[in-house]
């Protein structure tokens, strides 16, 4: 639910004003107006749909590599995205963060991922800025540079904890092994990585229909 | 195995048979060796099922099939009928020559037909990925024994025989994940590169779509007459290729507008060495700009 009707996280904004809704994020800005009086609500989304859906997979790259020399473990900041819901029906989904996406491989063989540059946070419980936070559970018996994170979309798990005004989202627990200086997610942990986070099911928007137009891979 | 003398007596048995029996047994040979060519046919046609059709689309293996199947039959048939006179090498000889005048008159079919086939087996594209090929850029819609039925981004369906795609350069835009944006642009001779730089690449980096790898990149790449050249250059998802680039063109002056850089347009200083006489032919305009001409 939107506090003092109105929600405001990194770069996305919702606001209930009179009969409006305003969204509003670096890449859309839409107003609705409300025929009667419904609920609106704000729900953490995988970041998939903004400003389309194309990518599968996320690559986070490290603002500052790692150094790891056995098992381990280390909380790193990811992206999320908002789903405004009136009643039933998803209005949009909105962006907090700039969005990027990036190749991993080569531009010919390699894939499109969602981009984003993670910082890694010594304390989850001391985080106050906008994005959310996962843990990492590296397995590895050498010493290795990790330089980033790379997940598959529809492995990973959403969980929120609302405080007040504001909204904590964390990723559910990933574990994986280095390969190339990346640590390659094979597995999302079952239970929440700490207590009183609610799971989110919705984890990309059904309705979300642009994907790509054929008729823009023409060229001049 | 059979001793010398049984085969002598079979032979001679044989020989002696009357007439109708005799008959009776070349019909039966006939009837074998065409039962055997079409058993042949038929386990020829099962390891087509098996090996060919899941690789090719069902209507180019329906042709492939009954010519084999058939022409196996007819090969058969023409061997059995030798007993009664008819040649298999005579067969065979006014096949060829049917064969090559049809050749002749259907070349083009021909050349299309295995055209197609050479297209199967080398996959340039599938049906639906945008392709360029001669003039034409679009999307696939089919690809027949003969022909290849294009789908243009205007909507116009062109049909292109095999023969001429098979000869022809073929773009495949669906064949690498990302796609490179190229565009050049002037700035005037008083901009200050470094900063039209910076704030072009800053604006590469602000849009979702440009690929953070490979990296974008903005540099001069010409001094031309009117303007010093750069050119921008990105990667970005083949699929959202055309609106990106659309979307950074139309980006691209309004970047430059905000940073206070000029687009120039193309200027020529003229230096005169000597007065010229300009000839007014209104005397009052003559009046108003001096005592200049006859």
């Amino acid at each position: 639910m939107l506090v003092n009707n109105e929600l405001k996280v990194g770069y996305a904004r919702v606001q209930k004003k009179a009969r409006k809704v305003i969204v509003e994020d670096p890449y859309t800005r839409e107003e609705f107006v409300l025929v009667s009086d419904i609920p609106i609500k704000v729900e953490p989304t995988l970041p998939v749909h903004v400003p389309v859906r194309l990518a599968e997979c996320i690559y986070l790259e490290l603002q500052s590599p790692i150094i790891v020399s056995s098992t381990t473990s280390f909380w790193i900041t990811l992206p999320y995205e908002l789903r405004v819901v009136a009643g039933e029906r998803t209005l949009r989904v909105l962006s907090p963060f700039k969005v990027k996406h990036t190749t991993v491989g080569t531009p010919y063989e390699g894939t499109i991922c969602r981009w984003f540059s993670s910082t890694v946070v010594p304390k989850p419980n001391v985080w106050a800025e906008a994005e959310a936070l996962g843990k990492v559970i590296v397995e590895t018996t050498s010493t290795e540079v990790v330089k980033g994170v790379y997940a598959r979309l529809n492995t990973l798990k959403l969980y929120v904890k609302r405080e007040e005004e504001k909204m904590l989202v964390y990723y559910g627990t990933m574990r994986g092994s280095i390969r190339d200086n990346v640590v390659y997610i094979s597995s999302v942990e079952e239970e929440s990585p700490i207590s009183g986070l609610k799971e989110v099911h919705e984890l990309i928007e059904r309705n979300s229909t642009r994907y790509f137009r054929m008729e823009f891979m023409e060229g001049p | 195995m059979f001793p010398q003398d049984t085969i002598q007596k079979l032979g001679i048995m044989f020989e002696t048979l009357p007439a109708l029996e005799k008959q009776i047994l070349l019909y039966v040979e006939v009837a074998a060796i065409i039962g055997v060519a079409v058993v042949i046919a038929i386990l020829i046609r099962y390891w087509l099922r098996r090996s060919l059709r899941p690789k090719v689309p069902p209507h180019v293996y329906a042709g492939i099939e009954k010519v084999v199947v058939y022409g196996i039959i007819l090969i058969g048939i023409a061997a059995a009928l030798s007993p009664f006179g008819v040649q298999l090498s005579g067969l065979l000889m006014v096949g060829g020559f049917a064969s090559i005048v049809v050749g002749f008159a259907a070349q083009t079919v021909f050349a299309n037909f295995f055209s197609g086939l050479l297209l199967y087996i080398e996959r340039p594209f599938k049906i639906g990925d945008p392709i360029k090929v001669l003039d034409y850029v679009g999307r696939v819609e089919d690809i027949s024994m003969m022909s290849t039925k294009i789908r243009t981004w205007d909507g116009v369906l062109v049909r292109i025989p095999n023969e001429k795609l098979m000869n022809s350069d073929i773009s495949n835009y669906s064949k690498s994940v990302a796609r490179r944006i190229d565009i050049p642009i002037g700035i005037s001779y008083k901009s200050d590169i470094e900063k039209a730089r910076e704030v072009l690449r800053k604006m590469l980096e602000e849009h979702p779509l440009v690929l953070v790898y490979p990296p974008p990149k903005v540099y001069v790449v010409d001094y031309s007459d009117s303007a010093i050249v750069l050119k921008l250059r990105c990667w970005v998802p083949t699929s959202l290729w055309f609106e990106t680039y659309m979307e950074l063109v139309a980006k691209v002056k309004e970047t430059l507008d905000e940073a206070g850089i000029e687009i120039p347009f193309p200027q020529l200083d003229l230096h005169v060495k000597e007065p010229v006489a300009i000839n007014f032919p209104n005397k009052e305009r003559q009046g108003r700009f001096g005592d200049v001409g006859a």
